[in-house]
Order: C-alpha cells, then structure tokens, then sequence
C-alpha cells in the first residue's frame, strides 16, 4: 500500500472508532492517574486509543537491557531467580556502607559510592516487579547483535567517555569528555526507555494530530506530528531525532530519523533509525522500538518497555539537571587537582 | 489596490471599535477569522508560536545599545518598544539597585549565557518558537529554548514541595481565557536581558486569549511584594506559525555554555 492510501486507510479506522466510541467518550485524563481500579474508556473522544496519563518504568527497574546468556532464549526469570534478583534490590535499596562495598563487587549491581552519584534518597530502587530477563526482545537471546567493525569503533569510543558508570580511566581534559547525560544535554532516544534508577516517568498528552511524549529525565518532550508533515532535509538533525508518527490500527508507529553525529547509542550515531510501536494494553502502555543502523549493527534489533500508573508517581516534576550540574564541575575539579597533586609528588620524588 | 486598503482599513476600524469595548487598547487590528475550537468549545491553542518584540533584551522601552564588543554588531540590541503597561516595572529600592547590577555584568550572568531553564513570563518572548498542546486537563507548552516544558494543570493537583525554574502552573477557563498561576520559582530566573529580575515569592498570573485563528494575546501579571511594591503587568500578542513545513526544532543550547560555565576547569584553561 503506498503511503496515502495507507493514510486514508487509517483515517477510515479513526473514524469508525470515533463513532463506536463517542456515545461512551469521556475525556480522558492526561494525568493525575490515581490508581486504576475504575473502567476507563481507552479511546480519546476522536477514537485513538487514549495513551495519555503519567507513566513509569519503575517497575522493570531492574530488568537489563541485555539478557545475561545463562538464560539462553527464556525470556522470564523462575520464581527462584526472581527471588534472588529481589534479594540484591532490596540490598541496594537499603542505605547501608557495607552492601555498598559488597554490591561494589557484583558486575552490573553498581556499587554507588562513585564520582557523580548522588545520596541514596535519590533512587527509586525497590519497585521493580517484572521477572523479564532483558528489555531487548528480538534477537531471541535479548542481545545486541554482532557489531560492524566500524560499529565497534564507535561504541569503544562513546564508552571511554564517562564518569562512573562505565568506569572510565578518563582523560577528564574538558566537558566533552563526559557523555551526554553526565553533561545534562540529552537522554538520548531511544535510550531514555531504558529505565534507570530514579525519574523514569513519562507522560503523553495526544490531540487528533499529534502526540507529545514528554520524559522526567533532563525534561526532554518530544512533539510527534501525526500530519504527514514532511521531514527537513539531512542537515537538520537532533540529539534525539526528528520523530513523525501515524497510526495502524490500534498502533501508534513514530519513525525517528535526522539524528546528531554527536548522538551517542550503543555505538550508533547519525545513521541510526528508531521505529516505535506504542500500544495502550489494558492499564499499561507498551512502547516496543527497534534500532536499525547497518553502519552499527550487522542486524537491527528490538526492545520493548511498559509504562504503568503507579499512584505515587502521578506528576513529571521539573528536572534541573544542567542548573545542578555539580557533578560535572566536580569531576573536572577533582582532575585537576589530582594533577597537581601528582606534579607535586613527581617533584618531591625528582628534586 | 484601493480596494484592498480600504478593506484592510474598515477591518482596522472595526477592530479598533471591538478593542475600545473590551478595554483592551493596545494591539486592535488583530481580531479577524474565527478562534479554533476543540469539541469541548474551548478555543484550541495547538499551535506553533512566537512572540515579536524585543521584550527579551529589555521589557521595557529602549533605544538600540552596543552588545558584548569582540562579536561586533552580531549580539547588539535593537531598539523596540516595550511590553510593560505604563512602561514602569515598580522595584523596591534594594532591588533595584540589584537590577542595576545585574545590567552591568548582564554579559556574563544572564542565566540565558548559562543555558538555564528561562521561567516564566521570559519563556513565553524569548526570539524562539514555542508549541502548546492541548488536552483536557492537560495542556503542555515545549519552548525550543533549552528544550524547556512546562505541564498546565487544569485538574488540582498539590503545589510541590520544591522549588523550580519553570514554576508551577495551575490553569483554568474564564470564558475564553486560559488563565494559568504560577509559583513556585527559585528566584534566580531573569526576566530579559537588562537583568530585571524577582524573587521566589513571584506569583505570575498569564492569560492567554486567543483572537484570532493566528494570533494570541498573552498577558502576564507579576505579583511579587519582596521586589516590587505592586504587581505589574506585561502584555504582547503571540503569532502562529503558518508555514505547513513548521515544526518544532529544539535548541539544546547546554552545549554552547560549557566553556562559560567549565572553560576554568579545562586541562587547559580557557582563558
């Protein structure tokens, strides 16, 4: 089907469910979601299917992105490496200096007592609830396929930059040398899906042509025109892309494309393409996404997070992150002064 | 042409009549086409929009003024009208003496050199587009300075707890205006260029009415005891953007004031 009658096509399904659904049609709330014991009408009054309202991924908190390979194609834990994964939570949960040490030691567990981590109060740990084994969902083994040498250049490259996350030797020479969270500029997209250890609320507010998606983290919204309205040209690019949306049926499908040479995901940078399927599924928005970027990956592959209503997290509060960024300055602060601290001591041991 | 003129004219007049009826004075001329509505028949204010004043170099009047030396006229202020009503922003002594200061060292301490999150009302007529989205209860407002966004909340939810550079805001209909509170701010915001400012007890009251399919006319009233000795009013229309390839482009401007704000701490120090 070419683009326009695939357009009308979609045009003729929205009008049918405006009609099946207007009898019924209350407006849907954007926010405020507190708990979700009442029927809700799961169509907007012009018959989307409503995905307005606060969301979090608090509760696949402590799902990883990539599957550890023990668990081969499963793609859910037993109830016996549920309890254990629940057991290491709850220890980082807690504020306590000897877990920290021991957690320290656990690859993947984090051991927060690093540059640029913040008080334990910060974290929302303890939430999560999902026995998935990855958010990656195809390849059938929840890993990212193999890379391209080019990819793996990349990939080495944007990972060398840091704080403590990736346990960066440096050098911490300048800004540019911490990666674009640590510097408070961006996300990223589509790694801002990927839930991580506090803000990760969304909301979405929807009108007949168009979807705003609007992160906690770093406060970045994305307008999604559902219009048809046309793409600039290759020189007009963004850290996280320039989204364009259309629904299929029941599926909100945005294309992501036009991104920054200085994006940073996996390895991908200007090349890559994201393709979005959001899904309102009972109480839950399901956000699938699959990265295509042949420069990167040798095959795309496809992750899939759910947002749900949590009673507590009913409002995107203001993250400040660049106005705060003490982090940044203390990072480059320390640097330099272990610089001078090792000229001294070169000095003492060479007079 | 006559022909034109004089439609154009008699619309001007009209509109001028319409202006003088409702009290509002100032920008007649603007009041032809029809409001967009939703099915709830609240004017829609979906858009993309962009305000046309220099208000962000100065609110209030000013003549054309030299801006930082080394870029020439590149960064220079153009004269422009202002958007304060009576033109008098009504400071307490001590503050402004703070304004004072502030315009003297306005090159290096604007938050707006720093990238920060401009509040409001300087969100609203800083030289970049904005786009509002409107639901129900909802309605968000994403600037394209510094990717900025803020939540509208027309169902009641708490004030928070902390403070914040976008502030909190509470909006609700009277007839047609969508009347939006705000509070909450830290009270480092500037409010242009010229270093007016405010304190965290700001309390802004906008409205926006909307006149015409393209055009809104924004209102702020700045209610603030700590700095000033009455509230105060600015008003300027806002304009659609009608060009159908428009969209919302962000400038992420964080980029562009690392080395303002860590140049001093570079391996090599800017100088």
């Amino acid at each position: 089907m070419d683009m326009k009658s695939r357009w009308l096509a979609s045009l003729g399904i929205a009008g049918v469910m405006f009609l099946a659904s207007y009898p019924a049609a209350q407006t849907s709330s954007g926010g405020a979601g507190k708990g979700s014991t009442a029927k809700k009408a799961s169509k907007t009054p012009w018959g989307h299917p409503d995905l307005q309202g606060v969301w979090t991924t608090d509760f696949e908190q402590a799902v990883p992105v990539e599957r550890p390979a023990e668990y081969g194609t499963r793609a859910e834990l037993t109830a016996e490496e549920m309890r254990k994964r629940q057991e290491l939570i709850e220890k980082r949960a807690r504020d306590d200096a000897q877990d920290r040490v021991d957690l320290g030691k656990v690859p993947g567990a984090g051991s927060r007592v690093q540059s640029g981590d913040g008080p334990e109060h910060w974290y929302e740990i303890g939430k999560s609830e999902s026995n998935r084994t990855s958010l990656i969902i195809d390849p059938p083994n929840g890993r990212i396929p193999e890379y391209t040498p080019e990819g793996k250049k990349r990939l080495a490259k944007q990972n060398d930059k840091g704080s403590f996350r990736n346990n960066s030797t440096g050098p911490w020479d300048g800004p540019e040398d911490l990666d674009l969270r640590d510097r408070c500029i961006t996300r990223g997209l589509p790694r801002t899906w990927f839930p991580s250890a506090y803000n990760n609320g969304f909301q979405i507010v929807q009108t007949p042509d168009t979807v705003v998606v609007y992160y906690e983290r770093l406060h970045e919204a994305r307008v999604i025109p559902l219009d048809n309205r046309p793409l600039p040209g290759p020189d007009v690019r963004e850290y996280t892309g320039i989204s364009r949306g259309r629904w299929e049926g029941d599926t909100l499908v945005v294309e992501v494309t036009n991104f920054s040479d200085k994006s940073e995901f996996y390895g991908a940078a200007e090349n890559l393409k994201v393709t979005e399927r959001y899904r309102r599924v009972g109480d839950a928005v399901e956000v699938e996404f699959t990265v295509t970027d042949p420069t990167t990956w040798v095959k795309p592959w496809t992750a899939k997070v759910t947002g749900v209503k949590d009673p507590e997290y009913w409002q995107i509060f203001e993250y400040a992150c660049h106005e705060g960024n003490y982090g940044l300055v203390n990072i480059l602060a320390g640097a330099r002064a272990k610089e001078k601290a090792d000229a001294a001591k070169r000095k003492q041991s060479n007079p | 042409m006559e022909r034109i003129g004089r439609q154009v004219g008699s619309a001007a007049l009209a509109a001028a009549v319409v202006a003088c009826a409702f009290g509002v004075v100032q920008l007649a001329g603007q009041t032809r086409g029809t409001v967009p509505r939703g099915t709830d028949g609240r004017p829609k204010l979906d858009g993309i929009w962009q305000a046309m004043t220099t208000a962000n170099w100065n609110l209030q009047d000013h003549s054309q003024s030299a801006g930082p030396p080394m870029v020439g006229a590149l960064l220079a202020t153009p004269g422009g009208v202002g958007v304060v009503e009576g033109n008098e922003i009504p400071y307490r002594p001590e503050a402004l003496a703070k304004k004072k200061a502030n315009f003297e060292k306005r090159w290096t301490e604007d938050p707006e050199v720093k990238c920060y999150l401009p509040g409001v009302p300087r969100a609203t007529y800083m030289p970049y587009p904005f786009q509002i989205t409107q639901s129900a209860n909802k309605i968000l407002i994403m600037y394209a300075y510094a990717g900025a966004v803020r939540a509208i909340n027309l169902d009641t939810i708490p004030e928070p707890t902390v403070d914040t550079w976008m502030g909190h805001s509470l909006g609700r209909w009277e007839k047609d205006t969508l009347v939006v509170d705000v509070s909450a701010f830290t009270g480092q915001q500037w409010l242009d260029r010229a270093g007016n400012h405010h304190s965290e007890e700001l309390k802004v009251t906008e409205r926006y009415t909307m006149l015409g399919p393209d055009h809104i006319q924004y209102e702020a009233t700045l209610d603030d005891p700590k700095t000033f000795t009455r509230p105060w009013k600015i008003s300027l229309p806002l304009y659609r953007n009608i060009d159908r390839r428009a969209f919302l482009v962000n400038y992420k401007c964080v980029e562009f004031s690392e080395e303002v704000l860590y140049g001093h701490l570079r391996k090599k120090p800017t100088p």
